[in-house]
């Protein structure tokens, strides 16, 4: 039984916040991903494009030792093992970025009046938003779902394609 | 009061009850149209928040009419003549502000100012040798020191009954919003770890009813999704009903010393411009009123609108609860996976 199911839950929740948070919240939210996302986007860009999963592999083998006897989780080969450890480990970068860059957000941000909401400059902005904030978290989801599918037995199904563009596995 | 009330107030004075006098002459003021205008008037003045105003119109909505002398008469009858010249535009108008009203006056010449106890517009003032140097620039100071106190109380009044609404401290939400956050992520982390635990994984296949492990699988699985959902929601009606906190929070931290600094700069234009006029003795410009304008002035009608929406403390309550039985899920679900890795097998 494939667990890729499961994704609904939280790109429901992803659809639901991008559409339904306030447009402060929006913003300091964007915001603050804004650079953990580019991390992300950056590494999973490399990787694809010249080094066919070396990278993420890579890091992984690197802290493999440690997290695998944190996590004690079983992985048909090595690789896999390695893109699991790489993935947990990009998963704690991307939120220790995240909640930093909230910090500094809720600090430095200045707040727009929420009683002039209804402008059409600030409606089109906040579609912007929330298609910014849909494709951030979408985009990091997906890739931290790719690099656990080894681990997880997802990697056959209808989104193993999906999956394997952003982490090629067996290439 | 006419003569007639007059020789009352004297026959009064000597020992002649005028109880009924003084109870017609009260019920016919309180049924008077300068008291009924004067009252609408205010009313409006009040609706700019100024605290000058706000005073005024409580003060006339407040006063008591049950007098049962010719003397509390004339003084209450004195009281509603000066309620009556302060709610006219002239005399409540800030010309710091952004949106006057229709029937305020164009230039700052046509307001009204306290001649030592005769109320007379600026240009008159200016123009009436009666008076000192002095006096008139004492008189115009004492003015403009009522109209910058006015705008900044009204800013820091606003901010003041923001801070008082029922909210939960920042302190609070903050600590909540980072553990709720921290139970999310740990609790997803944690189920995918069931998922690739090879001791678990078979009984979220097979699920059996007499192996521990089945609901070491199960219940953080049902108690995640259960919780996520819940935490949606949570997030965004709290953060909904918080943007008009977060919004004056954020704009008394950042923007309210910028606004102060640039009324007192305002300030001190209208002073110089005033001042010059005094020495000239020339009336003000038609269209000076738009010479001090206070920009950020329009901010305090989008404090003040705030929509205070009410907390939702059933879907609060829940999601605590929810919270906890996560917590003591996640726990329980720990200590099966920890004995099944000791012993090597599936309890």
């Amino acid at each position: 039984m494939s667990l890729s199911w499961l994704l609904i839950f939280p790109f429901v929740e992803i659809l639901a916040l991008s559409f339904f948070l306030s447009f402060h919240s929006l913003k300091k939210n964007v915001m603050s991903l804004l650079f953990p996302s580019f991390i992300i986007l950056l590494i999973s860009i490399i990787d694809r494009v010249s080094l066919r999963g070396q990278l993420l592999e890579g890091i992984g083998s690197a802290i493999n030792p440690l997290i695998r006897d944190m996590w004690a989780f079983t992985a048909k080969d090595e690789r896999s093992q390695n893109l699991a450890s790489g993935t947990i480990l990009l998963v704690l970068i991307f939120f220790l970025f995240y909640f930093t860059s909230w910090i500094m957000v809720t600090r430095l941000v200045t707040l727009s009046d929420p009683s002039t909401n209804n402008t059409l400059k600030k409606r089109v902005v906040k579609v912007l938003m929330s298609l910014s904030f849909l494709s951030l978290t979408s985009y990091s989801l997906l890739y931290f779902v790719s690099g656990f599918r080894a681990i997880l037995y997802i990697e056959e199904g209808l989104l193993s394609s999906l999956f394997n563009w952003f982490v090629p596995i067996g290439a | 009061m006419n003569t007639i009330d007059r020789n009352r107030l004297l026959m009064e004075m000597a020992g002649i009850n005028c109880v009924n006098e003084a109870e017609a002459l009260s019920n016919a003021l309180r049924n008077s149209p300068l008291y009924i205008d004067s009252k609408i008037r205010l009313s409006q003045a009040a609706l700019s928040n100024f605290p000058s105003a706000l005073k005024d119109y409580a003060s006339l909505r407040d006063l008591d009419f049950a007098v049962t002398t010719l003397a509390d008469y004339a003084s209450l009858e004195a009281h509603i003549l000066t309620y009556a010249i302060h709610s006219f535009p002239a005399w409540w108008t800030n010309p710091f502000e952004v949106d006057k009203g229709k029937d305020s006056p164009l230039s700052v010449g046509a307001l009204l100012v306290d001649k030592k106890g005769k109320i007379v517009p600026i240009d008159n003032m200016i123009q009436d040798d009666a008076l000192s140097l002095e006096e008139k620039f004492s008189i115009i100071e004492e003015k403009i020191d009522g109209w910058h106190k006015d705008q900044s109380q009204r800013f820091l009044n606003a901010i003041e009954e923001a801070k008082l609404a029922k909210n939960a401290s920042p302190f609070v939400r903050a600590l909540t919003d980072f553990f709720s956050m921290v139970l999310l992520l740990l609790g997803n982390l944690f189920v995918l770890y069931t998922f690739s635990n090879e001791l678990l994984r078979p009984f979220f296949n097979e699920p059996d009813g007499t192996y521990l492990s089945t609901y070491a699988v199960y219940l953080p699985l049902s108690s995640m999704i259960l919780y996520d959902i819940l935490f949606t929601i949570t997030k965004i009606t709290n953060t909904r009903r918080y943007q008009g906190y977060d919004y004056v929070m954020n704009f008394s931290r950042k923007r309210l010393g910028k606004v102060l600094s640039s009324l007192n700069k305002k300030t001190v234009d209208i002073t110089k411009y005033l001042k010059g006029h005094i020495r000239n003795k020339a009336p003000c410009d038609k269209d000076s009123m738009g010479y001090f304008v206070l920009e950020e002035s329009k901010y305090v009608k989008g404090i003040l609108a705030l929509n205070r929406k009410p907390r939702h403390w059933i879907l609060e309550a829940f999601f605590m609860g929810i919270c906890w039985l996560l917590a003591f899920v996640l726990i329980f679900s720990l200590v099966i996976v920890i004995i099944n890795i000791q012993r090597g097998i599936a309890i």
